[in-house]
């Protein structure tokens, strides 16, 4: 007989009924969706388009699909293999110019948390932090957000950086479009309190690009190792942090032993000095007197590269008082900075350094960074600091004098930590100063040429940046300390945190914490996973995972590449895209019926925010909407910037094996990879087109055509040695200094989740030199009580002569989510004046034996059934809470 | 005796739920979990067991590109002590496809030694292990 016509109509209008709102039909009797698939079910789910591309492969009975890899910044070429149906194994892509086909042990993988029963598969929501969450419908959660975000604009108040009363805190791991129409959807609500975790990462690496060359991202890229000489590691622990770029160092060397110099620069002894020549062991926090000794010896030997210093350099500095902007100071001459450099002499420098530091290593060292090709890389040891900015500067300083930037085998690259801390952002606008396209806020000509763009009348968005990571949490906490520390400090009284997870990764965090736990503040955390964070959630909203969702990430060498959606995401996990059109829709509901008229008004400005993309996220918010949205940021928003993509498009992204550089203006240009080297003439378009139009430059072989520099040179800084902000002293006497390990990615919810790299390193340890740990007492796996003036925490010690940190140093993994290993309890807070990054390498602390060598337990935060609804194992836990 | 048997049969019957039947590890997982911490990671151990093999993959390029043994040999629950020749295609799928067109049946270790893995057609004839080239570090 089969279904009759008004049966047919009846499942037709509920199926789709049901596919608008994202709900699975097939939903147990608690209302939570199943997470396992089931033994036939089928989770593939590729879009034609992708399917018609060189981006998907069939071989046999696995489908391949090619995307990034989702951790690091170095941005590999996978492909998600799906077997029968399901994600079973992950494989590199050889023609990668990235990766050749070589995988990180997180990186091959990562298929396993496709369908890990933790995965967060339906919205949860609770009035008040002290009762269980309870399961919602998507409709129900954007009605409740849009009402808690309008009474907390109206807690608060308006402020020449809009509406102080909410806040968005997203992610270098969010994709290029999410990012980007998240701060879109902000600005347009009317704030610019929108943050992100690179501030605590990266921020100090862009204020160095900046104040160096005027503009954001190095000027080389990982091609220039294979041609490099000399290879200068600072602050980075690459073989663990940026395992497949180590690999490729390692295979230089290897082929050329004697040729090929690796210079390890680090307090501490990592896997990454296995390969190095040098090791420069330096107290922590001294290494500005080290540069500023290189480039004395540079300096005085005449070592550097006179005609590009002559033509192509200036020299700046900034003096507080005397110059009304940081970034550019006030030029001086040459000779103003060889008087500077005249202290900083190599005898001068080792004293300061200390540890295996002398005389006669810095002028080897200098020597060989002058006379070879070199390639400097450097993450967090730089960044996360004080004086994060100037060590920045210090290091591009020694490539300008040398000539070592602009051509093959030589450059300045800060490493990115993230995957997409560049491409969302950086280019993408999502921190509080910035707009997209290398834009900022302050300028009001640059936020008019946003509103044109999107349509909304000028004025739309706030004239004055928003608050920065560490002021914008403190505004949340609200102690007398955070108002005395920042005047003026208007609170915050909603925050919607997106893939990140800022209750275990923000230093000095117990207040931050504390704070979060109150009800006057609305939570709501998008992610895939519980964590430490959703555990102080108001609202979970479940996300789809990488690979379940589409859309771009912009790595290190300013490569953007496209992950197409190929699995099915669980339960009614949906895309952030779709959450940020249908909550912009409810939102500019209410917003037309209050009362005020200024909330009136941004109704129509909230609602043309993501008008273009709302036929889209009914229709498939799994592909054609992140295409929409990019082909809005990347055609209109950079197209004529510096950071052009519009050439990049989904189309052009699918055919490269390795994707596309920036400047990328045409197709044609982004169909060849883009641009590898930055202003050269000849292969960087826009400073091409500059000599070509401009005959002032129509000889200059290189041009720094960035915005900040009117003189179209890259700029020298002159910046003394400052030490951090809390040495080490009688009370606290050693430096207690934080960083990563290979098999785990940051706060471990995603790694603490796959079998192998969890069993390896099960908990977070402290690392002891043996002369420090034979003197106090401490055995290997005893557990030690490391103390600062703001929290202490209870790890097992590992005493290793092969690695470790410096004597009178120790050093915490700060992936650990068991409550007493969280090191960021002991952090500081303290951060640089001009990129506003913490300084999490360096603070005081004292070590003492607490207890003798014991069995451990992991912890991972999971949500448990209880009375009532769900709650956080760590909620129940009284050691957790 | 007995009990003996008995359990090894169970460990089997339990490993069998792998790809390819796991092996049990000489030393069970929940043991080695309730073992003080440092003694958890496989080379902390293998160092003094396996010293041999130990030393073959410390001097080896996996080992100084951080590809550790769990990494081919599984986790204590999923543990092969001849790796499913699946967990080399992560990285070396081009190598292996290529192998088993032309000769079917084969695996790497037949020609290139296991946890050594030294290889022809880079540049570099006899390998330098990371000692050659730094000897102070070890």
């Amino acid at each position: 007989m089969g279904i009759g016509r008004r049966d047919f109509l009846k499942k037709s209008a509920a199926l789709t009924a049901a596919s608008l709102v994202g709900i699975n039909l097939k939903i147990k009797a608690d209302g939570i969706a199943p997470v396992e698939a089931s033994a036939g079910e089928n989770l593939a789910q590729i879009p034609d388009e992708v399917k018609r591309s060189p981006a998907y492969k069939k071989e046999g009975d696995i489908e391949w699909v090619r995307g990034v890899c989702r951790f690091c910044g170095t941005g590999c070429k996978v492909w998600l293999g799906l077997k029968n149906g399901k994600p079973a194994i992950i494989r590199g892509e050889k023609d990668s110019q990235i990766n050749f086909g070589f995988l990180c042990m997180k990186g091959m993988l990562f298929y396993k948390l496709f369908r890990h029963p933790d995965r967060l598969t339906q919205p949860l929501y609770r009035k008040s932090k002290k009762e269980p969450f309870k399961p919602i419908s998507w409709e129900k959660a954007f009605d409740i957000m849009a009402d808690e975000m309008i009474k907390a604009i109206k807690k608060g108040e308006w402020g020449p950086m809009g509406w102080t009363g909410i806040a968005y805190y997203g992610s270098g791991q969010a994709l290029t479009e999410e990012t980007y129409l998240f701060q879109k959807l902000f600005r347009c609500i009317g704030t610019n309190h929108v943050e992100g975790n690179p501030r605590l990462c990266m921020a100090s690496a862009v204020g160095g690009y900046l104040t160096s060359y005027g503009t954001d991202e190095p000027a080389g890229g990982y091609a220039d190792f294979d041609k490099a000489q000399t290879v200068f590691i600072i602050g980075s622990n690459t073989a663990e942090c940026h395992p497949i770029l180590y690999r490729r160092i390692m295979k230089n060397k290897l082929a050329n032993p004697n040729g090929y110099m690796v210079i390890n620069v680090d307090p501490r002894v990592s896997p990454t000095s296995k390969i190095a020549d040098i090791h420069m062991q330096f107290k922590p926090g001294t290494d500005l007197a080290l540069l500023n000794a290189m480039a004395h010896v540079i300096i005085k030997e005449g070592l550097y590269d006179k005609e590009f210093v002559s033509k192509y350099c200036s020299f700046h500095i900034y003096t507080k008082g005397k110059d009304k902007v940081p970034l550019i100071g006030h030029a001086v001459s040459f000779e103003e900075y060889k008087r500077f450099l005249e202290k900083y002499t190599p005898e001068y420098a080792a004293e300061i350094c200390g540890g295996n530091i002398t005389p006669e290593m810095i002028r080897k060292v200098a020597r060989r960074f002058a006379t070879t090709r070199t390639v400097s890389i450097w993450t967090m040891g730089l960044n996360q600091r004080t004086r994060g900015v100037w060590v920045n500067n210090l290091v591009t300083n020694l490539h300008l004098l040398t000539g070592n930037v602009c051509k093959d085998g030589a450059d300045a690259l800060s490493l990115t930590g993230q995957p997409n801390a560049c491409g969302g952002v950086r280019e993408g606008g999502g921190l509080c100063h910035i707009l997209p396209g290398h834009r900022v806020v302050k300028s009001a000509k640059h936020r008019h040429q946003l509103e044109k763009i999107w349509g909304v009348p000028k004025g739309t968005i706030p004239p004055k940046p928003g608050y920065h990571t560490v002021k914008m949490f403190s505004a949340i906490s609200y102690t007398e300390e955070d108002k005395r520390r920042f005047p003026g400090l208007k609170p915050i009284h909603f925050i919607w945190i997106e893939e990140t997870s800022p209750l275990q990764s923000l230093p000095n965090m117990r207040r931050f914490r504390e704070g979060f736990a109150r009800d006057d503040v609305f939570v709501v955390v998008t992610d895939i996973f519980p964590t430490r964070t959703t555990e102080f959630a108001n609202l979970i909203l479940p996300a789809a995972f990488h690979f379940e969702k589409t859309g771009v990430y912009g790595c290190t060498e300013r490569r953007s590449q496209l992950t197409p959606k190929a699995v099915k995401a669980p339960g009614q996990a949906m895309p952030e895209l779709w959450m940020i059109v249908n909550f912009a829709q409810v939102l500019a509901k209410k917003l037309k019926r209050e009362r005020d008229p200024k909330l009136r008004k941004r109704a129509s400005i909230v609602y043309q925010c993501v008008a273009p993309f709302i036929e889209a996220a009914k229709k498939d918010p799994w592909w054609t909407l992140s295409k929409e949205v990019w082909n809005e940021y990347a055609g209109k928003v950079t197209k004529g910037q510096d950071s052009d993509l519009s050439g990049a498009t989904y189309e052009v992204l699918l055919e490269r094996p390795d994707g596309v550089q920036w400047p990328a203006p045409t197709v044609e240009i982004a169909r060849k990879g883009g641009t590898l080297r930055r202003f050269v003439v000849g292969k960087d378009p826009i400073a091409t087109k500059i000599a070509q139009t401009h005959p002032e430059y129509r000889d200059w072989k290189c041009i720094d055509y960035g915005h900040l520099h009117k003189d179209h040179k890259f700029w020298v800084w002159l910046r003394p040695y400052k030490g951090p902000a809390e040495p080490p002293d009688a009370e606290y006497p050693f430096v207690l200094s934080t960083g990563r390990v290979i098999d785990h990615w940051h706060t471990a919810s995603m790694t603490g989740r796959i079998p192998e790299l969890a069993g390896d390193y099960p908990y977070a340890w402290v690392e002891i030199n043996p002369k420090d740990a034979q003197r106090l007492g401490i055995n290997p796996g005893d557990l030690v009580l490391v103390e600062t003036r703001r929290g202490k925490n209870i790890l097992p010690a590992r005493i290793s002569t092969d690695e470790g940190p410096m004597e009178g140093m120790v050093f915490v993994y700060w992936y650990d989510q068991e409550k007493s290993r969280m090191i960021n309890f002991c952090t500081l807070d303290a951060f640089d004046p001009g990129s506003k990054q913490p300084e999490f390498k360096i603070c005081a602390c004292r070590i003492k034996k607490y207890a003798p060598a014991q069995p451990l337990k992991s912890f991972i935060v999971k949500l448990e059934k209880v009375r009532g609804g769900y709650l956080h194992n760590a909620e129940l836990d009284p050691n957790e809470k | 005796m007995r009990a003996k048997t008995l359990s090894l049969l169970a460990g089997l019957l339990f490993a069998g739920s792998g790809v390819a039947m796991a092996d049990q590890h000489p030393v069970p997982p929940n043991v080695i979990e309730n073992l003080p911490p440092q003694q958890q990671q496989c080379r902390v151990c293998h160092q003094q067991t396996t010293p041999k093999v130990y030393k073959e993959w410390a001097r080896s390029r996996h080992a100084v590109a951080n590809v550790r043994c769990f990494q081919c040999h599984g986790t204590l629950d999923d543990f092969h002590k001849t790796p499913p020749i699946e967990k080399c295609m992560a990285c070396h799928f081009h190598e292996v496809e290529t192998m088993q067109k032309k000769k079917p049946g084969m695996k790497c270790w037949d020609c290139h030694q296991e946890h050594v893995f030294q290889f022809h057609g880079s540049g570099v004839k006899n390998l330098k292990s990371a000692k050659d080239f730094n000897p102070a570090q070890y």
